[in-house]
């Protein structure tokens, strides 16, 4: 009894998972507009393709991404470093309420930051603040990733590093770099991710020139059921699991 | 090069006083250690002479010239860590260039390969330490020390991490090693048996302080201290008088005149395979062993014996 009924609970679980994402698949590949099907057909990718609009958010997107994934990572990382340098166990800690803090909060938070910085610089929003924005929540996981494989590293190898001769700075470079290398490429792989994804803190941060795929997502899908939608939100699927999957490869290795 | 002074080293942690005021001169060419219990402060000065860390007060010198305040990587000075600290993602041939390299030396692949030699490393040069067995990253870590050509090399317990044989074998090699290229060698090691048979010059370590500093004979027949003594062997006590076991004999008779001699009963006889070791009781309520050869009696818990020794084999500590 216990033998057939455990296949059948992962089953459903695993169904109650990823069934609602499988139908968006698969009316993404439905030639009627309705959620009834027809037949095969790529009409809505090749809508999707054509659309200008959301070839500047899909563009705007990854560009955000890109910015946001690379300045997060180098300062995560020498954050990280530094944590575990001085032993600062409370102040890594206190990283997790970065983490369980309300994305509404985050974003209410970073648009009153904006808004008064703005009464002594004239600058707007935009593509910048929503790349600063995605900067700030993104160092947490960067940070964290990087301190899981620090936590693993031999003091000693620094210090070694620095009895042959070799500077503080070197000894980061040609040791503690090198032993990061997997840590750090899974932690921007993860940034990237949770850029692209970001509605919620986005779309308070962002301007009239910043509006991002997951915006217009957003937008579109109000409007009612748009098989185009399907076929952009299949394609960002993909492309994200991908990333996470290589991810996970390169936190194990 | 020159012989290394310590001048009233002393450092403190948050929580105690871990090396307590340390006067110590290491002669050039010798092979010097460090020997006490662990918690005793000998890795402390270990990283101090290292430059890891900074004594409080004291100085260190190494040819006249001050190492106090100077970076690791400015004293001449290397160290073969504990558990080798073996770069991970470099291979034994990279690990020992790795030295040279800081220093740009333009001699760098000709030496890498003649330290490759000297550890007899040869043919493991392309291998990652995860892929070397613990004697060969024992052995690279050691060419890679060894390689920038320091003043004194300082070892910290370099193997305690390897299997009693290869302990044993290495023991020999690390002592050929120093004697062939001649630079000091400062070894710290809680195994007293490792110290005793290694080193020109031995300096007890107990609580932060030097209990004895002398050559393996002296600290192990002449010590200064009732905790050297017990700390290098075993020590039967009758009063203020200690005699080691293996210099105390036993025997049913009376021996010849002139020797001390007490009157005691056997508890018990064990063999030890090279030795018999027979445990006795005083009346007086004194235990003691004796470890004697092979064919020399049996001896049953209950038999009446004599144990003696010689008056110039025993150690007088006053408690």
């Amino acid at each position: 009894m216990k033998q057939r009924l455990l296949p059948l609970y992962v089953v459903s679980v695993y169904a109650f998972l990823h069934v609602p994402l499988l139908i968006l698949c698969a009316f993404s590949f439905n030639s009627s507009r309705f959620t009834v099907w027809e037949s095969f057909s790529l009409v809505w990718y090749r809508a999707m393709w054509n659309d200008a609009a959301l070839a500047e958010a899909t563009w705007n997107s990854l560009l955000i991404a890109l910015a946001s994934t690379v300045i997060a990572t180098a300062v995560g990382t020498l954050a990280a470093y530094g944590l575990w340098k001085k032993n600062a166990r409370l102040l890594a800690g206190s990283l997790y309420l970065s983490l369980v803090t309300p994305e509404i909060i985050t974003g209410i938070a970073l648009l009153a930051t904006f808004q008064w910085a703005f009464r002594y610089f004239q600058l707007q929003l935009g593509m910048h603040t929503v790349i600063l924005a995605h900067v700030t929540f993104s160092i947490a996981y960067v940070l964290l990733v990087v301190m899981v494989r620090l936590r693993t590293a031999d003091p000693a190898l620094e210090e070694a590093a620095l009895d042959l001769g070799a500077t503080e700075w070197q000894a980061f470079r040609l040791v503690t770099l090198p032993m990061l290398r997997p840590g750090i490429a899974a932690a921007a792989l993860l940034a990237f991710t949770v850029s692209f994804d970001d509605y919620v803190i986005t779309s308070l941060v962002a301007g009239v020139d910043s509006e991002t795929l997951p915006m217009m997502l957003y937008a579109m899908a109000r409007r009612g059921a748009n098989p185009v939608v399907s076929a952009i939100s299949t394609v960002i699927l993909v492309g994200l699991g991908a990333l996470i999957l290589a991810s996970e490869r390169l936190q194990k290795s | 090069m020159g012989d290394l002074s310590l001048d009233a080293i002393y450092k403190d942690f948050p929580s105690h006083r871990v090396v307590d005021g340390i006067s110590l001169t290491i002669p050039q060419g010798c092979f010097y250690s460090l020997l006490g219990p662990s918690g005793c402060g000998k890795t402390t000065t270990l990283r101090m002479i290292g430059g890891f860390d900074e004594p409080d007060r004291g100085t260190i010198q190494l040819g006249g010239r001050t190492l106090n305040g100077l970076r690791p990587y400015q004293r001449p000075v290397t160290t073969v860590f504990q558990n080798y600290a073996l770069f991970p993602h470099l291979t034994a041939a990279e690990n020992i260039a790795f030295g040279l390299e800081r220093r740009r030396d333009p001699d760098a692949a000709r030496k890498v390969q003649a330290a490759l030699d000297i550890v007899q490393l040869s043919a493991k040069a392309g291998r990652l330490p995860a892929q070397m067995s613990g004697g060969e990253r024992q052995r690279t870590a050691l060419a890679r020390a060894l390689v920038v050509e320091p003043e004194l090399l300082l070892l910290d317990e370099p193997l305690s991490a390897l299997d009693p044989k290869l302990r044993k074998q290495m023991r020999l090699e690390l002592k050929e090693l120093q004697a062939r290229i001649g630079i000091t060698f400062l070894f710290i090691t809680h195994d007293q048996e490792e110290a005793l048979s290694l080193s020109d010059q031995i300096a007890v370590m107990h609580k932060g302080r030097l209990e004895q500093i002398g050559t393996p004979q002296q600290i192990y027949l002449q010590p200064a201290t009732r905790f050297v003594a017990g700390f290098l062997g075993a020590v039967n006590w009758v009063g203020d008088v200690g005699v080691r076991p293996e210099l105390t004999r036993i025997s049913r008779e009376a021996p010849a005149p002139g020797a001390r001699v007490l009157e005691a009963t056997v508890n018990s006889s064990m063999f030890l395979g090279d030795c018999l070791q027979v445990e006795t009781r005083t009346p007086a309520g004194d235990h003691i062993i004796a470890q004697i050869a092979h064919g020399l009696g049996e001896f049953r818990r209950g038999d009446r014996v004599h144990v003696w020794w010689r008056p110039d084999d025993e150690m007088a500590l006053p408690q």
